[in-house]
């Protein structure tokens, strides 16, 4: 009778629990680099993101929208964009886990946990970050600016803020690390190459790329000269 | 439905993938205990849909599929995968190791999966490490470990668990060929001593060489192939045992371990 025979039951969720907590931190350092990436674009697109969901409707003039749409941008596309670079690692790892015998469901689960974990604190330290600072900041605004009124709200209106912050921008990086997601890329590159003005992006890249070069080459000198 | 009369430990019986019969048509197939064989085909002839047909992760849509006695293709989704945690042993082409898990943990994790205890099943990890001859590298993490390395870790994954079968798709690719010999005589010497049912899917020849029998895959039927002239003389010669159109007769080992029988 094999090992395996005596034993044999089902995933056990203590192993699942401990299996999922060591796969949350990465060891290899680009995955580490990637995770941060991700936590520190979640936390610049939790600020805007939490103050446009704690301000009272009245508050919320085109102009207060705009700005915070636009002070939104950089954050949303930069967690989109880290989202999307981490789609190889969580398939990755759910295919090592399926490899190795574990249920579909509970490999979902622990292959995204490092999506979840990074984005989710980001966007806490963000929110929490907006929740401490509001009240200085709106004392530094000058009298009409759109941003004044909107934090000019509640202990209870920032709390569900911060709460459903965390959950958009979570939700927001699951999806931009989906296969869904990365279908939507590929699409949108192939209409981007059909393009006319992609010419100019032949123009460009190569200029991209000698510029990467000379500053690695300078970060390699640097690194020699210390 | 009637048991196969002579209960190999794979009895595959005019499997079909998909409903038209574009991928697999009708293919018959058995594996004894202790054998060894290649499912040789060129690139596209079904190699890896058949693979996944047989460790069910593709739902076959004709033809039957007994695994050591059992009807597994009459097993809903779930018990299937316990089955297989049980009783199969996989080794993918594109094998992924978690980055995170050391080499040991990551060849224990299909019995942690399947509850058996930490040091218990990083016992049997290193067992099967040392039997691929990489134990020094059981504590070593994954990143930049050299190819030779990870196919050996992948023959110890899927054979950790002590299983009847072991489905391996191109599991010497890449390697030079003194490398893959040697596994090759690893794999047919655990194969006689545990008893162990091998089907390995290849396209290449040599590789196909280095099992006991090979059989041919031509467009989703399985052909009986020649044995190439390169083949190493087996341990335990069995006849050929894969015809097109009819169940194919298997020859089972008799010197099978105990370990087999006590599991039927």
């Amino acid at each position: 009778m094999s090992t395996v025979e005596r034993t044999a039951g089902a995933e056990p969720n203590g192993f699942r629990v401990r299996l999922t907590l060591r796969m949350v931190l990465p060891v290899e350092r680009p995955a580490r680099v990637d995770a941060m990436r991700l936590a520190w674009s979640a936390a610049l697109a939790a600020l805007p993101l939490t103050v446009s969901l704690a301000a009272p409707v009245s508050a919320l003039g085109t102009a207060g929208v705009l700005g915070l749409a636009c002070a939104a941008l950089p954050g949303v596309t930069a967690t989109a964009w880290s989202a999307a670079r981490m789609y190889d690692s969580r398939t990755g790892a759910m295919r090592a886990l399926c490899q190795a015998g574990a249920e579909q469901r509970s490999a979902w689960v622990m292959a995204t946990c490092r999506v979840v974990l990074f984005t989710g604190v980001g966007a806490l330290v963000g929110g929490v970050c907006v929740i401490v600072f509001h009240s200085p900041l709106r004392r530094l605004l000058p009298k009409h600016s759109p941003l004044r009124p909107m934090l000019a709200v509640g202990g209870a209106s920032w709390s569900a803020a911060l709460v459903a912050t965390v959950i958009l921008v979570v939700l927001g990086a699951l999806l931009a690390s989906s296969p869904a997601w990365r279908r939507l890329d590929v699409l949108l590159r192939a209409a981007w190459a059909a393009l006319p003005w992609s010419r100019v992006e032949r123009v460009v890249s190569p200029v991209w790329a000698a510029l990467r070069t000379a500053s690695l080459s300078v970060r390699r000198a640097v690194r020699r000269l210390r | 439905m009637s048991l196969p009369s002579d209960n190999p430990v794979l009895d595959v019986r005019g499997l079909v993938f998909p409903a038209d019969g574009s991928v697999l048509r009708q293919v018959h197939l058995a594996v004894g205990e202790g054998e060894t064989v290649a499912v040789l085909g060129p690139q596209g002839a079904g190699k890896s849909v058949l693979r996944a047909c047989l460790a069910g992760e593709l739902d076959s849509a004709g033809g039957t599929v007994w695994t050591n006695g059992k009807p597994f293709h009459l097993m809903p989704p779930e018990a299937k995968r316990a089955f297989r945690l049980r009783h199969y042993g996989l080794v993918y082409q594109d094998t992924v190791f978690l980055p995170e898990l050391t080499l040991a943990d990551n060849v224990a994790l299909p019995l942690r999966f399947a509850g058996v205890g930490a040091a218990r099943a990083r016992r049997k990890a290193l067992t099967w490490l040392a039997r691929f001859e990489i134990a020094e590298a059981a504590d070593a993490r994954l990143t930049g470990l050299p190819l030779d390395m990870v196919r050996r870790a992948a023959l110890a994954r899927a054979m950790v668990n002590d299983p009847l079968l072991v489905l391996a798709d191109e599991p010497f690719a890449g390697l030079p060929s003194q490398s893959a010999d040697m596994l090759g005589r690893v794999l047919n010497s655990i194969a006689l001593s545990h008893g162990t049912a091998v089907l390995l899917f290849t396209d290449d020849p040599a590789t196909a060489a280095r099992c006991q029998r090979t059989v041919d895959l031509v467009a989703g039927r399985i052909a009986a192939g020649p044995v190439p002239s390169a083949a190493v003389t087996p341990a335990a010669p069995a006849a050929p045992s894969a015809s097109v159109g009819a169940p194919a007769p298997v020859a089972v080992s008799t010197a099978g371990p105990d370990r087999v029988k006590a599991a039927r």
